[in-house]
C-alpha cells in the first residue's frame, strides 16, 4: 500500500500531539503547560476532522481549547507570576516516576494489547443485526443498522444535523441529564468561590448566612 | 473509506491516555494533576470519535459530545475547588494539604 | 435513518416522574431564597422535603408496574424503585438533619451556621437524581453520567464547609479522585463501545461469550471496574475515603457513606446481573479477592483509629466488601440459570437490598449522633474514641442509640445489621462460597472489636477532664426526629424483617 497523504497527515498531527503531551508533564511553567494542552486539543481537532466528526471538531475547539482552558489559565494566573516555574514540581519523589511509568507501561501493554488481540474479532466488522435484540431493535430500524457506504457519505455531509437529532430523540434523556449537571457545577461553583477564607470571615462578623 | 487503520487511531488514543495517567501521578500541582485527567478524557474522546467512524455508528460522537459536557461542568467545579483551598496558601500542591496525614 | 420519527407520546412519563419532581425542586429550591427573607427561609428545606415526599408517593405509585422508558434506557422496575425509596428516605433525614442544625432560627444560640447556605437543598436534590438515575440506567452512557450528577454536588457538599480547610482538603481529594476514576471508567465505556458497538446492557449482554475471546470487550470492562471501584471505594482503590469522610461535615459524610455506597453497589449489580453475565467464569475470581481485600483492609485499619469518623470511614469500606458477595451471588445465580426479562430478583438481590436498608440506617444514625455530639463552636473539631469515654453518665439517651447503630454496623441480634449479615453470608454459602464466607465471618468477628471498643468507652470509662465533647447537646425536637427514625428502622429490620422481605420478594428484572 502506497503512503497517502491521510497517513503522512495522521502522523504529522498524533505526532505533535503525543510531543505536546509529554512536555505538558515535562516543562517547568504551568502556564506552558496549560499552552501545551491547548495544542493537544487542536490536533485533536484536526483529527476529528480527519475523522469525519465535523460537528465535534468545532466543539472541541470552541469548549476544550476556548472556555476550558482560559478557564485552566485564569486560575493559573491567579497563582503565579506569568512565567515563574513550578515550585512544587521539585518535590516530586523517585517512587512517584517510578510507579508511574510501570502504571503507564502496565495500561498501555493491556490496551494495545488488547486491540492486537482481539484485531479480527471486533474491529474490522460491523457488529452484526443479531448482536442487537430485544430492546434495542425497533430503534435498530430506524436510526443504528449498519450503513452502507452511500449513506454514510451522505451522513458526513449533515453531521451537525444527525449528531444533533440524535441528541434530542434517542438520547435526549442523557441530554437532559447533562443539562442538570452543568446546573449543578454552576451553583457548586458559585458557592465555593463565593466565601472570603475564614480569616477575613472571622473579622467580618460571625454570621454566615446570607 | 479511509486509509489510515483504525490501530493507529486507538493507539494514539490509549497513549494519550496513559501520559494523562502519569501525569496525575507524578504531578504534585493540583491544576497540573486536573489537566492531565482532561488529557486523559480527550483521549477518550478521540476513541469514541474513532469507534464512530469505523462502526459507522454516529452514537460516538453523541457520547463524545456528552463527555465533553461532563469535562466542562468537572472543570468549574474542580478549578472552584482549587482556589477555594489554596487561596488563602502561598504554594499550589496537593502535599500542601496534608491536614489529615496520619 | 433520517426518517426518524419522534414524538413526545412515545415517552413513558410515568416512569420518569420521580426525576422530574426532583429537577423541578431543584429550581425551586435555588431560586426561593431570592425571594424569601429571615424567617420565610425555613421553607427552602420545606419545599425541599416536600418535593422528595412527592417524588416519593411518584415511585411508589409504578410498583409492580415494570415501566421502562426511552427505549428501555432507563427502566423502573421494583429494583430501581426500591432503591429510590432508600436514596429519598436517606436525603430526606439528611435534609432535616441539616436544616435543625443551620437554619439561623432551629439552631441553638451558641451554633454557628457555617455550611448553611441554601445551595445545600438544590445540591442534595440533584444527587438523589443522579442515585436514581444510576440505579435505572441500563446503557453505560447513561450510568456513567449518573454517575457524575451524583458525584459533582458531592464534591461541592464535601467542601461546604468553607471556614474548614479540612472541609476544602476533603473536597479537593474528592474531586482529583473522583475525575480520575471518571477518566478510567470513560475510558471503559469507550473501549466497550469499540467492541460491542453500542453500550445498552441488552447489547453488552449478547456480546459477552465466554467462548470467543474478545480482549478489547475484557480491557473496557477492567477499566469500567476499576473506575466503579473507585467510586464504592473498594479496595486497592480506598485510599481517598478515609481523609474525605474525616474531612466533610459529619452529616454529609454520613450522606456519602449511606446514598453513594447504595447507588454505587445498585448500578453495580444491575451491570454486572444484566450486562456482563456471561463473562461471570472470567471475572468472579477478581471479585472474590477483591471483596476478601476490601473486608480485611477495611477492618483491620480500622483497628487503630481513634478519630470516630475515620474509624466510621474505615467500616463503611469494609461493609463495602461483604456487599461484594451479592455481587458473586447474582453472578453465579444468573450465569446458571439466564437472565431473563421479568424473573424475580432472586435471593442475591433481595440479601443486598435487605443489607443496605439495615446498612444505611447505622451509618446514617451514627454520624448524626457524631455531628450532634461536637461541639458547634468547634466546626471543624474532631471527635475521638477518648471524647466519648464516659458518655452514658452525660449524656445516656445519646450513648444508648449510637451503641444500637454500633452494634447494628457489628451485626448483632435484634439489629437490622444482624439479619442483614445473616441473610446475605447464608444465601452466599448456599452457593457454594464457603471459604470467603469463612472469610467474611472472621472479618466480622474483627469488626466486633473495634465497634466494642467504642461502647465500652461509652459505658466502662469514666469521662476524661477535657472532652471536645458537647457540653450541652442541643434539644432540637428535628434532630430527635432523626436519630429516632433511625433507630426504630434498625430495630424495625432487625425484629420483623418480614415485611421488607415480603417487599422484596416482589422485586424482580423489569421488561
Amino acid at each position: 500500500m502506497a503512503i497517502s497523504f491521510e497517513i503522512v497527515f495522521f502522523g504529522v498531527f498524533a505526532g505533535i500531539a503525543v510531543i505536546l503531551a509529554i512536555m505538558m508533564l515535562s516543562v517547568k511553567s504551568p502556564v506552558h503547560a496549560a499552552l501545551c494542552l491547548v495544542g493537544v486539543m487542536i490536533m485533536l481537532a484536526i483529527l476529528y476532522l480527519m475523522l469525519h466528526a465535523y460537528f465535534l471538531s468545532v466543539v472541541q475547539i470552541v469548549v476544550y481549547a476556548g472556555a476550558v482552558m482560559v478557564l485552566f489559565l485564569f486560575v493559573i494566573m491567579f497563582f503565579y507570576s506569568p512565567g515563574a516555574s513550578d515550585p512544587s514540581r521539585m518535590s516530586v519523589h523517585f517512587t512517584h516516576i517510578a510507579g508511574a511509568i510501570i502504571l503507564a507501561v502496565i495500561l498501555l501493554a493491556v490496551i494495545t494489547g488488547s486491540f492486537l488481540l482481539s484485531g479480527n474479532v471486533s474491529l474490522t466488522e460491523k457488529p452484526s443485526a443479531a448482536q442487537m435484540t430485544d430492546i434495542e431493535k425497533p430503534i435498530a430500524e430506524t436510526s443504528e443498522a449498519p450503513l452502507t457506504e452511500e449513506t454514510s457519505r451522505m451522513i458526513e455531509k449533515q453531521n451537525p444535523q444527525l449528531v444533533g437529532r440524535m441528541l434530542f430523540t434517542k438520547y435526549l434523556l442523557p441530554f437532559e441529564l447533562t443539562s442538570l449537571l452543568l446546573l449543578a457545577a454552576m451553583v457548586g461553583a458559585v458557592v465555593l468561590a463565593r466565601r472570603s477564607p475564614p480569616a477575613e470571615a472571622g473579622s467580618a462578623g460571625g454570621d454566615g448566612n446570607d | 473509506m479511509t486509509d489510515v487503520p483504525m490501530f493507529y487511531y486507538t493507539t494514539l488514543a490509549a497513549l494519550l491516555f496513559s501520559i494523562g495517567a502519569v501525569g496525575v501521578i507524578v504531578k504534585r500541582n493540583p491544576i497540573l494533576i486536573f489537566m492531565s485527567i482532561e488529557l486523559m478524557l480527550n483521549a477518550v474522546n478521540l476513541s469514541f470519535i474513532t469507534y464512530s467512524r469505523y462502526l459507522h455508528f454516529l452514537e460516538g460522537q453523541v457520547y463524545a459530545f456528552l463527555l465533553i459536557t461532563v469535562a466542562a461542568a468537572e472543570v468549574a467545579v474542580g478549578l472552584a475547588i482549587i482556589v477555594a483551598l489554596f487561596r488563602s496558601k502561598r504554594e499550589v500542591d496537593v502535599d500542601a494539604a496534608s491536614l489529615m496525614k496520619e | 435513518m433520517t426518517s426518524m420519527e419522534f414524538s413526545p407520546q412515545t415517552i413513558d412519563f410515568t416512569a420518569i416522574m420521580p426525576i422530574i419532581i426532583i429537577s423541578a425542586g431543584i429550581l425551586v429550591t435555588l431560586l426561593l431564597p431570592f425571594a424569601a427573607k429571615g424567617r420565610a427561609k425555613i421553607i427552602n428545606p420545606l419545599v425541599a422535603l416536600i418535593v422528595l415526599l412527592a417524588a416519593f408517593i411518584s415511585s411508589a405509585r409504578i410498583w409492580d408496574l415494570g415501566r421502562a422508558s426511552f427505549d428501555g434506557m432507563y427502566t423502573a422496575d421494583n429494583a430501581t424503585l426500591f432503591a429510590s425509596f432508600i436514596f429519598i428516605i436517606v436525603a430526606f433525614i439528611t435534609v432535616i438533619a441539616i436544616t435543625a442544625r443551620y437554619c439561623p432560627f432551629l439552631r441553638s444560640p451558641d451554633g454557628e451556621g457555617l455550611f448553611a447556605s441554601p445551595e445545600v437543598f438544590p445540591l442534595m436534590l440533584t444527587v438523589v437524581v443522579g442515585a436514581i438515575v444510576m440505579s435505572a440506567s441500563r446503557n453505560l452512557i447513561l450510568t456513567f453520567l449518573a454517575i457524575e450528577t451524583l458525584s459533582i454536588p458531592l464534591y461541592v457538599l464535601a467542601g461546604m464547609n468553607l471556614s474548614s480547610e479540612r472541609s476544602k482538603e476533603a473536597s479537593l481529594k474528592y474531586f482529583l479522585t473522583g475525575a480520575f476514576a471518571s477518566g478510567f471508567l470513560a475510558y471503559g465505556i469507550s473501549l466497550i463501545y469499540g467492541a460491542v458497538g453500542k453500550l445498552g446492557y441488552h447489547a453488552i449482554l449478547d456480546a459477552c461469550s465466554p467462548t470467543a475471546a474478545d480482549y478489547t470487550l475484557y480491557a473496557g470492562l477492567a477499566l469500567v471496574a476499576v473506575g466503579f471501584g473507585f467510586k464504592v471505594a473498594l479496595v486497592p482503590f480506598h485510599a481517598w475515603v478515609p481523609d474525605v469522610y474525616q474531612g466533610s461535615p459529619a452529616l454529609i459524610s454520613g450522606f456519602m457513606a449511606s446514598l453513594v455506597k447504595a447507588a454505587g453497589f445498585t448500578a453495580i449489580l444491575r451491570f454486572f446481573g444484566e450486562g456482563i453475565v456471561p463473562l461471570y467464569g472470567i471475572w468472579w475470581v477478581a471479585i472474590a479477592i477483591i471483596a476478601a481485600l476490601t473486608m480485611t483492609v477495611g477492618n483491620l485499619m480500622a483497628l487503630n483509629q481513634i478519630v470516630l469518623k475515620r474509624l466510621l470511614a474505615y467500616s463503611s469500606i469494609a461493609h463495602a466488601g461483604y456487599l461484594l458477595l451479592a455481587v458473586l451471588i447474582i453472578g453465579k445465580e444468573w450465569s446458571e440459570k439466564g437472565v431473563t426479562a421479568g424473573a424475580p430478583l432472586g435471593d442475591a438481590m433481595q440479601c443486598a437490598f435487605f443489607y443496605l436498608a439495615g446498612y444505611v440506617f447505622a451509618i446514617i444514625g451514627s454520624f448524626a449522633i457524631i455531628w450532634w455530639l461536637t461541639p458547634s463552636d468547634k466546626e471543624g473539631a474532631l471527635l475521638e474514641i477518648d471524647d466519648v469515654r464516659g458518655l452514658n453518665d452525660r449524656h445516656p439517651l445519646h450513648a444508648a442509640l449510637f451503641a444500637l447503630f454500633l452494634f447494628s454496623l457489628a451485626g448483632f441480634p435484634i439489629t437490622a445489621g444482624f439479619l442483614g449479615k445473616f441473610f446475605l453470608f447464608a444465601s452466599a454459602l448456599s452457593h457454594g462460597f464457603i471459604l470467603l464466607v469463612v472469610f467474611a465471618l472472621l472479618n466480622a468477628v474483627l469488626s466486633a472489636y473495634y465497634y466494642l471498643k467504642i461502647i465500652v468507652a461509652m459505658y466502662m470509662k469514666s469521662a476524661p477532664e477535657h472532652a471536645s465533647l458537647c457540653e450541652e447537646p442541643s434539644p432540637n425536637p428535628w434532630i430527635y426526629a432523626v436519630v429516632w427514625t433511625c433507630t426504630l428502622a434498625t430495630l424495625w429490620l432487625g425484629i420483623i424483617p418480614a415485611s421488607i422481605l415480603g417487599l422484596l420478594g416482589s422485586v424482580s428484572v423489569g421488561g
